[in-house]
């Protein structure tokens, strides 16, 4: 059983919760409740120390790069790198993590990578959380025809296959300089991210619907409502910040997801532009020579996995942390 | 030739993983053994990883693997080649199905072959001879449109063709048969090349058929698209099972032999009617060719290695060439030989900023050819291209460099003394400034390693400003983008060339001349582009581009040395007055075989191996 120290457990302001902790009761702020429950979860924590560690290293990587190896991602090194029939050379002083098969430094390649990956992991995810929660607020919100349409709708979203279309889509939209829907979107990292963020919504907004459904019954909805709030400001003062949490998790786990689907799309070859680097398609340039340059395999691969393992760790801290039966089941 | 040719250069880059042919360097000859030592008999085992293109018709097929087994086992023709390699006087004219070399009339217009007697064709026609009205027939069937063979073009030349393939006569005038062992060929202008088109499959002889001696295109008949497995082989090779076809019904009702199974698999087994007596050209060592089609490169390697199969039609991967170069067992198995191709970045002589010679030729001193060559697999693939046409095709060419640097890496200094008389480098300090050289669209070809050696030229050009928008694309569609006028692609750093024959008019005619601009191929570069053409497909600048048909069309009567002088001519013409291209590798043909194989040599005509020199160890 976790003890909590007397001296830290103050009744916080606002709404305090009675917890039982060796026959003594102290009041803890939902925060504060899931606060201890996550740090107690070590794995969630070092996902997330290791997720901020590839935030930075993304956001750092130009200055890393110029810094360390005085080298960009694009940078080719044909005689230091490559041998005489083309196939590149492992890792040295000069190269940390070898060189890939067109000469340039993996080191710096994958650094950048990481960029592709994150700003698909949070501008695609947030896409999908943006579209899925006003659909599944209004859906669960208003019921009747209107939940009906949303969720045949979504029901449609759901059943397209998705690979197929994405493939679809980022090739037809990335064949011409001027893009597709007028040049509204064009090809690129932001292509594949809204085509990415575009076919997750539905999982979200059938989450949120049902969790709005619940809570459109409760107290303190209907206490709005009696005090003359407006659907929308019941919608978004009363209902929204309950979905937060269950969004919030489920949103964590979604991103690993995404990352894996660009890097899909990029190891078919249609993901982000050549020059940009991607983990999903440095293991595609990889597939063919790995047998004899394993690190241009090894090095993002182990990015990669890191990456999704570690927002899918956090995922379950998360939602661990903030499901009460499971934080109720912990403690006993 | 022209978008043809490109075709089967295409074919053969595909196919052959990285590169097929080309033109320049050495060969590893290592595994030849003497003739004297080779034994008859075996059966050669080949995988393929693509199917052949059109079914082995030959006046359809254009894929280099398809022309060898036309032109070594089924489809001989009044002139050949040694079927040895550039090196090994493999582009050298020599008589087959006639008894010398054409004579030709005091003002060029006519030729006249002598069929060599006594040829017989395979059964069920064996007791047919091979005729001068065969070939007639032949060329009927070229020109006949429902036919639709794959290079009408170098037949126009003869009298009458054209207006026969238009449907406005019913004979071709120029060609006629005085008795059954001599053909005369009428040409509307003299062409210094006609020779050469007698050695290609097309005009391979087409006997009549037994049913009907009136039928204008003999056992050919009601074989438009699928001629290929009815062919009556007059080579040393015929389809397992064909001697069972039967000719006197109907065409629809004949039956393909059971050796031709397009897409999975073709039998070659020997031409019974078929004497070396009358064919001094093909050793014929081999029993029996069989070829299955399908399998991943990396599952026919394998095979290989594992003397399950003899060779393929496909480049081992990377690191495949390199276990072979460098392990003395196995380095005798692999071939790299020069072929008639040429890969370079193409530059559109109307698209700003390569509307400019300046900036054309700064493109030729800053591009590292030795890094390209070295992404694209190393020396075996080829010799560093310094001009445009193959040393291979043209000798006197070799060791021409207008734009030498050290090591072939590209001159940067040279490059911007160069670009510095650019119109558009403002201030003329070497890099480009105008905003014509910023984001200019570059169409690459999506396959690998072209994406790389477009980032490492892209990497060059940078340093004399030129910045580029690099789209990729699937090989047909960036060929088709690049050769396409009206795309206005300002520069393709992707795209090879090889001449379909030997005489550099197949090399040069279709690329740089105004005959072979849009609608035609494959001007790319727009040489001899006029203002109105210009207009129409909506260019900014409508100044005429540069144009050498003039020097083109002098070079086609030609014949011999002063032939060969004109093209060489031309080549230091368009490297140093015109500047369309950066030529980067004359391609060599690599391949590997089985330990088994022996008296391996490149067939210069195909530029694959050479099926009627091969041998096996150990023979039957």
């Amino acid at each position: 059983m976790q003890v909590a120290s007397e001296p830290t457990l103050t009744a916080p302001q606002g709404e305090p919760l009675d917890v039982a902790i060796s026959g003594r009761v102290v009041s803890l702020s939902p925060r504060q409740l899931f606060w201890r429950e996550f740090r107690q979860d070590w794995l969630a924590l070092a996902g997330m120390v290791f997720i901020a560690v590839m935030i930075f290293l993304a956001v750092g990587a130009p200055l890393a790069s110029r810094l360390l190896v005085h080298h960009g991602p694009n940078q080719i090194f044909i005689n230091q790198t490559l041998d005489e029939f083309g196939l590149p050379k492992g890792p040295n002083r000069a190269f940390w993590f070898g060189a890939d098969d067109a000469g340039r430094d993996l080191f710096v390649r994958v650094l950048y990578g990481a960029r592709t990956s994150l700003v698909v992991a949070f501008f695609a995810t947030g896409i999908s959380v943006v579209i899925g929660v006003m659909v599944g607020l209004v859906a669960g919100f208003y019921r009747g025809r209107v939940d009906t349409v949303l969720s045949r709708f979504t029901d449609i979203v759901m059943s397209l296959p998705v690979l197929l279309l994405a493939l679809g889509l980022v090739a037809g939209c990335g064949l011409s300089s001027r893009g597709c829907l007028g040049g509204t979107v064009k090809p690129g990292l932001l292509l594949v991210s809204y085509v990415i963020g575009l076919f997750n919504w539905p999982y979200i907004s059938r989450l949120v619907r049902g969790e709005v459904l619940r809570l459109r019954e409760k107290e303190f909805v209907e206490a709005a409502r009696a005090a003359g709030a407006s659907n929308f400001r019941i919608m978004s003062r009363e209902i929204l910040p309950n979905v937060f949490a269950p969004v919030l998790v489920f949103t964590t786990l979604i991103i690993p997801n995404n990352i894996l689907f660009e890097a899909a799309l990029s190891f078919l070859g249609i993901g982000v532009p050549p020059t940009t680097p991607s983990w999903g398609k440095m293991l595609s340039d990889a597939g063919s020579i790995f047998t004899v340059a394993w690190w241009m395999m090894v090095f993002p691969g182990l990015f990669l996995f890191a990456t999704t393992l570690a927002f899918n760790l956090v995922g379950d801290g998360l939602r661990d942390a903030l499901d009460p039966r499971a934080r109720s089941r912990r403690m006993t | 030739m022209k978008r043809h040719a490109r075709l089967l250069a295409l074919a053969a880059s595909i196919a052959l993983a990285a590169a097929a042919c080309g033109g320049g360097g050495g060969g590893n000859k290592s595994n030849q053994t003497p003739q004297a030592g080779l034994k008859k008999g075996g059966v050669l085992r080949i995988g393929l990883a693509s199917d052949v293109h059109q079914a082995l018709d030959p006046g359809r097929e254009y894929y280099t693997i398809g022309w060898e087994f036309l032109k070594c086992c089924l489809a001989r023709t009044l002139l050949a080649f040694n079927f040895l390699g550039p090196n090994e006087k493999g582009n050298d004219l020599a008589p087959d199905l006639a008894t010398g070399l054409p004579e030709s009339s005091s003002d060029g217009l006519t030729w006249t072959f002598h069929i060599r007697p006594d040829v017989h064709y395979a059964p069920p026609l064996q007791n047919v001879t091979v005729t001068a009205q065969d070939f007639i027939r032949a060329l009927m069937r070229v020109a006949d449109s429902k036919v639709a063979a794959s290079y009408p073009f170098y037949y126009s030349a003869i009298q009458g063709f054209d207006d026969f393939s238009a449907g406005k006569a019913k004979t071709i005038s120029g060609l006629s048969a005085p008795d059954p062992a001599t053909l005369q060929v009428r040409l509307a202008n003299p062409v210094g090349y006609l020779p050469y088109v007698f050695t290609l499959s097309a005009s391979s002889p087409v006997p009549p058929s037994p049913s009907d001696a009136s039928a204008p295109l003999g056992v050919a008949t009601g074989h438009d698209q699928n001629y290929g497995q009815f062919v009556v082989s007059s080579g040393p090779y015929m389809w397992k099972g064909a001697d069972k076809i039967d000719f006197s019904k109907p065409a629809d009702q004949q039956a393909g032999p059971p050796g031709f199974q397009a897409g999975k698999s073709y039998v070659l087994v020997r031409n019974p009617s078929w004497k070396a007596s009358t064919d001094p050209l093909r050793k014929a060592n081999i029993d029996e060719i069989d070829v299955t089609v399908g399998g991943t490169v990396a599952d026919l390697t394998k095979k290989i290695e594992a003397g399950e199969l003899d060779t393929m039609d496909a480049l081992p991967a990377p690191e495949g060439i390199r276990d072979y170069a460098t392990n003395p067992d196995l380095k005798p198995f692999i071939h790299s030989d020069p072929t008639f191709g040429t890969w370079y970045i193409n530059m559109n002589t109307a698209m700003p900023p390569f509307d400019d010679i300046h900036v054309r030729k700064a493109m030729n001193w800053v591009v590292d050819k030795s890094g390209l060559l070295r992404l694209v697999g190393g020396s075996i693939q080829g010799p560093i291209a310094t001009h445009a046409i193959p040393d291979s095709m043209v000798p006197s060419l070799k060791g021409y460099d207008p734009y030498s640097t050290p090591n072939h890496s590209g001159d940067a200094a040279k490059a911007k003394q160069e670009m510095a008389q650019s119109k558009y480098d403002t201030n003329h300090d070497g890099v480009c400034d105008a905003s014509a050289c910023k984001n200019v669209l570059m169409v690459i070809d999506q396959t690998d390693p072209q994406p790389k050696m477009s980032a490492l030229i892209q990497q060059n050009i940078e340093q004399i400003g030129i910045s580029v928008n690099m789209k990729q694309f699937q090989t047909t569609t960036m060929y088709t983008k690049c050769e396409t006028a009206t795309e206005r692609v300002p520069t393709c750093p992707s795209e090879g060339w090889y001449a379909d024959f030997a005489d550099p008019y197949a090399f040069v005619t279709g690329l740089f001349s105004s005959v072979s601009l849009t609608p035609s191929c494959c001007d790319d570069s727009l040489m001899g582009a006029t203002t109105a053409q210009l207009k129409e497909w909506k260019y900014s600048n409508t100044t005429p581009t540069p144009s050498i048909d003039d020097q083109l069309n002098a070079c086609v009567p030609m014949l011999g040395a002063q032939r060969e002088q004109c093209y060489a001519n031309i080549d230091k013409a368009l490297m140093e007055n015109v500047v369309p291209w950066v030529p980067y590798r004359f391609a060599n043909q690599v391949v590997i075989t089985s330990k088994r194989v022996q008296n391996y040599h490149l067939d210069a005509s195909t530029g694959w191996i050479s099926l009627s020199q091969l041998a096996l160890a150990g023979g039957a």
